[in-house]
């Protein structure tokens, strides 16, 4: 096909109208109003630095923050002034909780120093691939919407578990795409999908389990509101690049799935007219 | 008293204390939040929430998370 002005026109234009439909896409999570659709982890990067920079590329908005346990005397705290000059939406985890108990406590202690109602509850039931506790992550789920928490549960993708939470309390899930860490992507689409129609309302974003933009992709062309991701982009061999990359990612899939994809067919369809081919051969 | 403080033992003179006297004493100043045998202690209670032998405390500041 041969370049003509016109199609430069059409290109000029459609991009034109792409970034409108990116910029009117705001995306309203528990009350706010953000431009990017991504949530992005602050651990594992080779350094300060490199997470300040990935951050910045990322376009996140919203950063998962954790406590540990802090000796006397410590001059200042250099990584928290870190993610404060970034200007974002911190949204702390119950990392490493292993009862509704510990979660709870670990959420008011994280209340109180973010300052933020916002909580990301993660209640491990399986040391072996983190698997939340379900019945823990709900009995926390519970006390903490009354003690006026924004809860962000970290689940599995297990229908009735997402009901749970939803009767807790919760207007966003957070279902795992693999376990934490590993990097393997959405394990089971159908479930994802199967909570994505049952709660056409509900903020839903896949946390755990991406590790390349393409599982990004994925997620959002599912119909997912939004990504949490840490892994991927902090292991990756060039943190700033690849945070890059997920940026487009979240774009594509997103503008993807309001495009509304084509449906699939069993037998193949030339996309090519058929009538007018040369050197046609009719039986 | 003995107690623990983030899985130390520690050794006071004072039967009793404030949750406030015990973090200045361990020199702790801002951007932190303090638990007392597993439950929160809001910071407006540390002149008035009292320690006492064998309690346990967590003091817990910020850091990277996922």
């Amino acid at each position: 096909m041969y370049l003509t002005s016109s199609h430069l026109y059409k290109e000029a234009e459609m991009s034109h109208t792409d970034m409108i439909d990116t910029q009117n896409d705001k995306w309203i999570l528990e009350g706010k109003e953000f431009d990017s659709r991504m949530m992005i982890g602050s651990a594992l990067y080779p350094s300060p630095k490199v997470m300040k920079e990935a951050i910045e590329a990322s376009g996140a908005q919203i950063v998962t923050v954790s406590l540990r346990r802090q000796s006397g005397g410590d001059k200042g705290n250099p990584f928290w002034k870190i993610i404060k000059s970034l200007g974002v939406q911190v949204l702390p985890n119950t990392a490493g909780c292993h009862t509704a108990q510990e979660a709870i406590t670990t959420a008011m202690m994280a209340r109180e120093v973010f300052g933020t109602n916002w909580i990301k509850v993660e209640v491990i039931g399986n040391q072996y691939n983190l698997q939340p506790d379900p019945f823990e992550l709900v009995e926390a789920t519970k006390v903490l919407v009354k003690e006026g928490f924004r809860v962000l549960p970290y689940t599995t993708d297990d229908l009735v578990l997402a009901q749970r939470l939803v009767d807790a309390g919760c207007t966003t899930l957070m279902p795992w795409g693999s376990p934490i860490g590993s990097g393997r992507g959405l394990m089971n689409p159908y479930n994802l999908k199967a909570i994505r129609k049952q709660f056409p309302n509900l903020q839903l974003i896949v946390d755990a389990g991406i590790g390349k933009p393409s599982h990004a992709i994925q997620a959002m062309e599912l119909g997912y509101d939004g990504i949490l991701l840490n892994s991927a982009v902090a292991l990756a061999h060039d943190p700033v690049q690849m945070a890059r990359a997920f940026k487009h990612a979240l774009t594509a899939g997103r503008l993807g799935y309001k495009a509304g994809a084509m449906q699939e067919r069993d037998m193949a369809s030339p996309s090519t007219p058929t009538i007018g081919t040369p050197f046609w051969h009719q039986a | 008293m003995t107690i623990y403080v983030n899985g130390e033992k520690k050794v006071f003179e004072k039967e009793q204390m404030s949750v406030r006297e015990l973090l200045d004493a361990l020199q702790y100043k801002e951007g932190f939040a303090v638990a007392l045998n597993t439950t929160f202690v809001l910071n407006t209670t540390y002149e008035t929430t009292m320690i006492k032998e064998g309690d346990v405390l967590d003091i817990l500041a910020p850091v990277q998370g996922g």
